[in-house]
């Protein structure tokens, strides 16, 4: 399975990753971040079905700061 | 009622407020940040569209940079607190409200001085001042944007650039200033920016702004949770986690957002103007008045936001007030309004003053009804006395 799931500390963070995918048009949905992919942290992620690459590619060009990537089983 | 005291919070509240707090306690009420389902999401949404629209207000870097507080004294608290420690030292002006006052002063205990460098109507002398209180060791400057009492504005943007060029830190209390006078924190030395939800934002109490504009950043006064970082026994380093542990005030937020949207499609260059043309005319009236005693120049929105201290001859300033309630149905404050320091500075601190401060739901009518009555007052002064003292 490839990733599809971007993990932010704080669920402001995750918001404003959000809206900047948004503008690039890249959807994507927040959704808490699951439990064993967590990393002495509770935290939001986002989920990205499509264009996943690009997608980290925007965020690390936006500066925004993500603590990690991972696949989840999206249905 | 005429409600004058928008100074101490403002008076009505735009409906869409009122339903925003409504909304969110009957649909949305759960706590933000902290879960993942529907409802906690929504509440999410809903602080996370008030930081954005904030940072958009005051041209703040980004959601993040805009932290809720209980008020804008909490704010104050933070930055003061959270910065000064052992041998520093801080410059404070001479119109400050004990929000800034209060800290300084219990933060002495801790080897932590300051200095007041005085207000003048001549901003030159006003830099002056500033410049010349600053000693090796200042770390931060606060000073309010404009007086609570007074209204007079200070020269912050000379001030901030003053301590930029000296390398300390510049805090702005923008309590009576934020929502009527345009503040962008873009390009702007100005570090922090402090101010009420529940003033010139039309947000309910029980709300705050901290804007963080640097990269000094202030111990975190509170620790607990933040809805991340859960297993990390030391508080999140990250904003706006960093100062926000705890529960926050969802239906007080949704209210400040729909605030800022009311100023927002107002613009705040429109609500000055208006709010400013008010002051002048009861301003003038007033001192047509005899026996009416104001203190500054004529409030031009270059000078002061809409805020107007008097009094009458041979009245105490509560005595005018309590006539001002009893007979005519108009609230107003009187006394030191938090700010001995300001009042000293213009020499009320005995008598203190009468303040009128105007919203965007004031207008004309109130102005010269309030003006008839002041009048009264001044005319029947020795029988309305009694009233003042009537149970």
């Amino acid at each position: 399975m490839e990733n599809n799931l971007i993990m932010f500390n704080s669920v402001t963070l995750a918001m404003r990753a959000r809206d900047i995918l948004g503008i690039n048009n890249v959807f994507s949905r927040l959704i808490r971040t699951p439990m064993n992919l967590k990393n002495r942290s509770c935290g939001y992620s986002l989920l990205v079905n499509s264009d996943f690459e690009k997608a980290v590619e925007i965020l690390s060009r936006n500066g925004i700061a993500y603590i990690g990537t991972a696949a989840v089983d999206a249905e | 009622m005429i409600y004058f005291d928008n100074g101490a919070t403002t008076f009505p509240k735009p409906r869409a407020v009122v339903n925003a707090v409504d909304k969110t306690l009957r649909y949305y009420g759960a706590n933000p940040g902290r879960s993942g389902h529907n409802m906690s999401l929504k509440a999410s949404e809903i602080m996370y569209e008030c930081r954005k629209n904030a940072a958009e207000l005051f041209n703040a870097e980004s959601p993040e940079k805009i932290i809720f507080t209980y008020n804008c004294t909490a704010a104050l608290n933070y930055v003061i607190k959270g910065l000064l420690k052992e041998g520093d030292h801080a410059v404070i002006s001479s119109l400050e409200h004990n929000a800034v006052l209060r800290p300084l002063e219990s933060l002495k205990e801790n080897g932590v001085e300051y200095s007041i460098a005085d207000y003048s109507p001549d901003d030159e002398e006003t830099i002056n001042n500033f410049r010349n209180a600053i000693r090796p060791n200042t770390k931060l400057v606060v000073c309010t944007h404009a007086s609570n009492v007074f209204g007079v504005k200070l020269p912050v943007e000379r001030i901030a650039a003053l301590c930029r060029i000296h390398g300390v830190l510049f805090c702005v209390d923008a309590a009576q200033t934020a929502g009527v006078v345009p503040i962008s924190l873009k390009d702007s030395c100005i570090d922090f920016l402090c101010t009420a939800g529940h003033k010139g934002l039309y947000g309910p109490m029980g709300t705050g702004i901290l804007v963080i504009n640097s990269e000094t950043l202030p111990e975190s006064l509170i620790q607990g949770g933040t809805g991340s970082f859960s297993s990390d026994r030391k508080q999140p380093a990250i904003l706006p986690d960093r100062y926000e542990s705890g529960t926050p005030n969802l239906p007080g937020i949704a209210g400040l957002n729909e605030g800022i949207k009311f100023v927002m499609n107002r613009t705040e260059r429109n609500i000055e103007s208006y709010e400013s043309e008010l002051a002048v005319r009861l301003y003038h009236k007033l001192k047509n008045i005899p026996g009416v005693i104001l203190y500054t120049d004529s409030p031009e929105t270059h000078r002061s936001v809409p805020v107007i201290s008097f009094n009458i001859e041979g009245l105490d300033s509560e005595e005018t007030s309590e006539i001002l309630n009893k007979r005519f149905n108009i609230a107003v404050r009187a006394g030191l309004h938090c700010a001995p320091l300001a009042h000293e500075f213009f020499g009320t601190q005995n008598s203190g003053t009468v303040r009128a401060v105007l919203s965007v739901f004031s207008n004309y009518e109130q102005v010269d009804y309030f003006i008839s009555s002041i009048r009264t007052i001044n005319k029947f002064k020795k029988e309305l006395k009694k009233v003042a003292i009537d149970i």
